[in-house]
């Protein structure tokens, strides 16, 4: 094992940006590449990178170990493991048995789980080494990685820029080597934005395709574990590693685990998809906010090109009602998250206020989560308790359930005439960190284009478009209909295989980041 | 009284009643119900999964067992069963609330409609029902046992119940108590709970207002929450019909609110805690998928449940058992269905037999002056019995002596004892080669008897269905030995 350079990468030879179907392959055959190795050099990268804010925990002697063991399992002639010695990442809001679960709050600083999430137990079943738990917005509550209690994290592109979010740490974690494979949530794009803004792969799975397990809830009925890998080949795999039945969460679909053999054959049929260009003018003005980019606008354009050259037919659709999205979103999101965080009081884990003389119990609490949650957090509570109100409840909460359905309906229509819907998957680049933060309007529009995906329950994938030198990450997404991951797979393959390799961030400038 | 008029006042009364049911996990999580006894649930917060602690990450997963049992309920209660049945969550703060909310039910409750049926001076009387909901319960907090904390046991959070709502129909506080204590009868013998008030089985909340008699609308009603015996609930309901019609007289208004039945100074007094007054923006839970009910399933439901317990109380009056008896077997559903379920030869077998079984114990507990509900407890030990019984494993004969060593006497009833009783005296003997024997040696020995038989003397029957018995020591079901003795008799010589 080689020290780790000064700039960062492992020295040579290194796994560090094998996809992981390559390194299931070495560590199978064995000598010289174990799961050990390389694990080693994914830790390597992961403190070299330290400071752009990736991880907010690790515990290198636990990989190393878990990385033992999974080679024992192979030497002992085991059965073949499809994550065998894969580096993974965690999201800080997916729990692993007797490790942190803070979901990047002051909250639950210090609070470990005592049992796994399924997704984090399918994982090890299958092989894959934890390397750490990654940095968010906290409790999942941001699109850039900049509220948690542990510090902002940066785009390894440029680390005067946010890294999206709310899993920047996951898409960081995936752009610069230190894992294959990543595990963040998805609740309104929070695995979609970040890797559009690092330059990775990211999937957003159909609502009951993945158990939501051991996952710190936001809103129960539009978030779902996504993975995020350098390949669309290497999320197909992840997911069918996670996907499934479980018993231990109700809204889990009663379905067989996601097949990668269904891509080949959804490749064979021909495909179309619809691209609804009218709202991509539609939504300049929203919020403030200066609408789709001129340079987005222009690489989707090009990537629509390289979906058609490569077979894929293109029609128009229409998306009526999609600048409603974003509000819908906001008041069932919240509403859900008013409920789901009161169970942080105080009283039985998690960050407990002092006790002063006199306090009542509503005074006690009261204390505890306003120092416990973030401003970001408090606000969203606060709106989720006004719209569940009992004065309020009809004009917001009910109201934007039936816009809600009524997206849905939309929705599933336009799939009526496509395979798949196009939509750029952020309307921007990765803006300078701190610059939007006393604006939250304007952080929630960058929302616009997934949130679509998580009030219908569809899946979604984005992929990273062509990036000329000087040119920073952005994504193209595919939604679908429930279920129709194969589909946006086998479609992400094509766009990815007449774009062509993508850079690698250029590691130089990382010493530069100071978090 | 400030008016020289005298206003008559009618009391109005609801009823709301949490009941626990008889699953053997809690309703969305797989930890243990406790029993409610200290020793076998080992302790406070020992019957935890992450659920019941509100761990992040925890998810819920309904009970189907409880389902059924609340299903069963509304058969029984004959509510409409729902479709589709929806859980919603009830948010306040509260140490013994670990999620910080209650999954309960708000739009779509399992069952609407319905009615308790009860007795009232002999009549049929009903009360009707609004619905019943699922919902679990919470933890349960112990505030005077240290004077500046409050203790909290989270072995009960999450544990099953179902909660009934009554109409404010009723207008005495003796129906009320005859309303909960028909529906505890009816709900211990269709198998929903086991009635046990002392442990917080069943725990009664009633509505109360007072209006002048002859008016219809409704005034201001308080809530007096857990009202855990009939005498409680008896007691708390007429002193707070008294306090309101005090109110009204003395010029004032009743405020709405939620009180607490202080048995000691036998009044009623508000609630210190503000929780009842919380906006509990009930909202669906995100977690628990819509439950659809299939006609089918109700169908089959129906079709397992138990007896109700007013049936079983008319059977065994037809059967000449005395009320007190009655009183006191219904108790014990396993034993009344066990008794009910022998096939008897006629009536007057299941009043002997009730009166073998209880009445020693029914004496005994007079003698020691001890209160007759006492033996629902001993009756349990009785169900064996009842059981060999209605098996036909046990003769006349073999019942007085089982009766005799496991009941009789001086000695504590147990289980064990029992046991003992019924192994030691054994069953009857089935095997039919050795009945023929027998039936074959008495014919050859009472020739005057069987002669008179065929001449058309009947009778002489039981004389030789005696002496059979008498051989074989009482080891034979009476039934087959009178109808194999009665084959060769008739059978020409």
């Amino acid at each position: 094992m080689s020290a780790p350079s000064q700039r960062g990468i492992a020295a040579s030879p290194s796994a560090y940006r094998w996809g992981a179907g390559q390194l299931v392959a070495a560590v199978t055959t064995g000598a010289p590449w174990t799961a050990e190795r390389v694990t080693r050099d994914a830790l390597a990268q992961a403190a070299a990178l330290e400071p752009l804010g990736a991880y907010v925990s690790r515990d290198p002697a636990r990989s190393l170990a878990i990385a033992a063991e999974v080679d024992a399992a192979l030497q002992g002639g085991g059965p073949p493991l499809a994550l065998a010695g894969v580096p993974v990442s965690i999201k800080d809001n997916i729990a692993e048995a007797g490790q942190p679960l803070s979901a990047c709050s002051r909250m639950l600083a210090g609070y470990r789980s005592p049992f796994d999430a399924t997704v984090t137990a399918r994982l090890r079943d299958a092989g894959a080494v934890p390397v750490g738990r990654t940095n968010m917005d906290e409790f999942g509550m941001g699109s850039s990685t900049e509220t948690g209690v542990f510090g902002p994290a940066s785009n390894p592109w440029d680390p005067t820029r946010v890294a999206g979010g709310s899993s920047g740490g996951a898409a960081i974690s995936v752009a610069t080597g230190s894992a294959a494979l990543a595990l963040g949530t998805d609740t309104g794009g929070s695995v979609r934005l970040p890797a559009a803004l690092c330059g990775v792969v990211g999937l957003k799975p159909s609502y009951g395709r993945v158990s939501r397990h051991g996952v710190v809830a936001y809103a129960s009925s539009l978030e779902q574990v996504g993975l995020l890998a350098r390949s669309v080949e290497d999320v197909a795999l992840g997911l069918s590693v996670i996907s499934g039945r479980c018993a231990m969460d109700a809204t889990c679909a009663d379905a067989p685990p996601f097949a990668v053999e269904e891509i080949a054959k959804r490749d064979a049929a021909p495909l179309r998809v619809g691209v609804p260009r009218q709202v991509l003018d539609a939504l300049r003005g929203f919020g403030g906010h200066q609408g789709l980019t001129d340079d987005v606008r222009q690489r989707f354009e090009a990537g629509l090109i390289a979906l058609q050259t490569a077979g894929v037919d293109l029609c128009e659709i229409a998306l009526p009602d999609l600048e409603a999205a974003v509000p819908t979103y906001y008041v069932i999101a919240t509403a859900e998250a008013s409920t789901n965080l009161a169970r942080y009081d105080g009283l039985r884990y998690g960050h407990r206020a002092a006790r002063a003389p006199g306090d009542d119990l509503h005074a006690f609490a009261a204390r505890s989560r306003s120092e416990g949650f973030g401003a970001e957090v408090k606000q969203r509570i606060l709106l989720g308790n006004f719209v569940l109100s009992a004065g309020q409840q009809d004009a917001y909460y009910m109201r934007a359930c039936r816009v809600r359905a009524r997206l849905h309906r939309t929705f599933m229509a336009a799939l009526a005439h496509c395979d798949a819907v196009a939509l750029p998957t952020a309307p921007t680049t990765a803006w300078p960190r701190g610059a939007h933060l006393d604006d939250p309007l304007l952080l929630y529009a960058m929302d616009i284009f997934t949130v679509l995906a998580n009030l219908t329950g569809a899946p979604a994938l984005s992929i990273p478009l062509a990036q000329a030198p000087g040119q920073l990450p952005a994504g193209l997404q595919l939604l679908g209909a429930p279920f129709a991951e194969a589909t946006l797979c086998a479609l992400g393959q094509r766009l990815e295989a007449q774009r062509g390799p993508l850079p690698s961030p250029t590691t130089t400038e990382f010493g530069a980041a100071k978090r | 009284m400030s008016t020289g008029a005298e206003t008559a006042w009618q009391v109005v009364i609801g009823l709301e009643v949490h009941v626990q049911l008889q699953t053997r996990s809690k309703l969305f999580c797989a930890a243990p119900t406790p029993t409610g006894d200290p020793a076998l649930d080992g302790g406070p917060n020992a019957q935890l999964a992450p659920l019941c602690l509100g761990l992040p990450g925890a998810l819920p997963r309904l009970n189907a067992e409880a389902v059924r049992l609340a299903v069963r309920a509304g058969l029984a209660l004959d509510c409409e069963i729902a479709e589709v049945t929806q859980f919603a969550r009830k948010c306040y703060l509260y140490p013994d609330l670990p999620k910080g909310y209650q999954t309960s039910q708000a739009e779509a409750p399992i069952c609407r409609g319905g009615a308790i049926t009860f007795e009232r001076d002999g009549q049929r009387a009903s009360l009707p029902l609004e619905r019943i909901h699922l919902e679990e319960d919470a933890g349960r907090s112990v505030h005077d046992a240290d004077p500046d904390t409050t203790l909290v046991d989270l072995s009960r959070a999450g544990v099953p119940l179902i909660e009934i709502v009554s109409y404010p129909a009723l207008h005495d506080a003796g129906d009320a108590v005859a309303a909960f204590s028909a529906l505890r009868l009816e709900l211990m013998h269709r198998g929903i709970c086991d009635g046990a008030l002392e442990q917080g089985s069943m725990r009664c909340d009633a509505n109360v207002s007072v209006r002048p008699a002859g008016t219809t609308a409704l005034r201001s009603r308080c809530e007096i929450k857990n009202l855990n015996s009939m005498r409680s609930l008896r007691d708390a309901i007429t002193a707070e019909a008294r306090r309101q019609v005090e109110v009204y007289e003395s010029g004032g208004k009743v405020a709405q609110e939620t009180r607490l039945w202080d048995a000691q100074a036998g009044k009623t007094r508000p609630m210190r805690d503000k929780e009842h007054a919380a906006d509990y923006r009930y909202a669906p839970d995100p977690d628990l998928p819509l439950v659809r009910v299939e006609a089918a399933y109700v169908a089959e439901q129906r079709a397992a449940l138990a007896e109700s317990a007013s049936s079983v109380r008319q059977r065994f009056g037809a059967a000449g058992v005395d009320p007190d008896s009655i009183n006191v077997l219904l108790e014990v559903p396993a034993l009344s269905q066990a008794l009910l379920a022998a096939d008897l030869p006629a009536p007057l077998d299941l009043e002997r037999l009730v009166g073998f079984l209880v009445g020693p114990l029914l004496g005994q507990l007079r003698r020691d002056e001890r209160d007759l509900r006492a033996v629902a407890g001993m009756l349990p030990s009785l169900t064996p019995i009842a059981a060999a019984w209605r098996r036909g494993s046990l003769s006349n004969q073999l019942l007085a002596e089982v009766l005799r060593r496991g009941v009789g006497g001086a000695d504590a009833l147990s289980g064990e004892r029992v046991q003992r009783a019924l192994a030691e005296v054994g069953t009857v003997d089935k095997d039919p080669a050795a009945l023929a024997s027998v039936v074959g040696s008495i014919l050859a020995e009472f020739p005057t008897e069987v002669a008179q038989y065929r001449a058309g003397k009947v009778q002489v029957l039981g004389f030789l269905v005696g002496q059979a018995m008498r051989r074989l020591g009482g080891r034979a079901d009476a039934r087959e030995l009178s109808s194999a003795l009665r084959q060769a008799l008739d059978r020409s010589p």
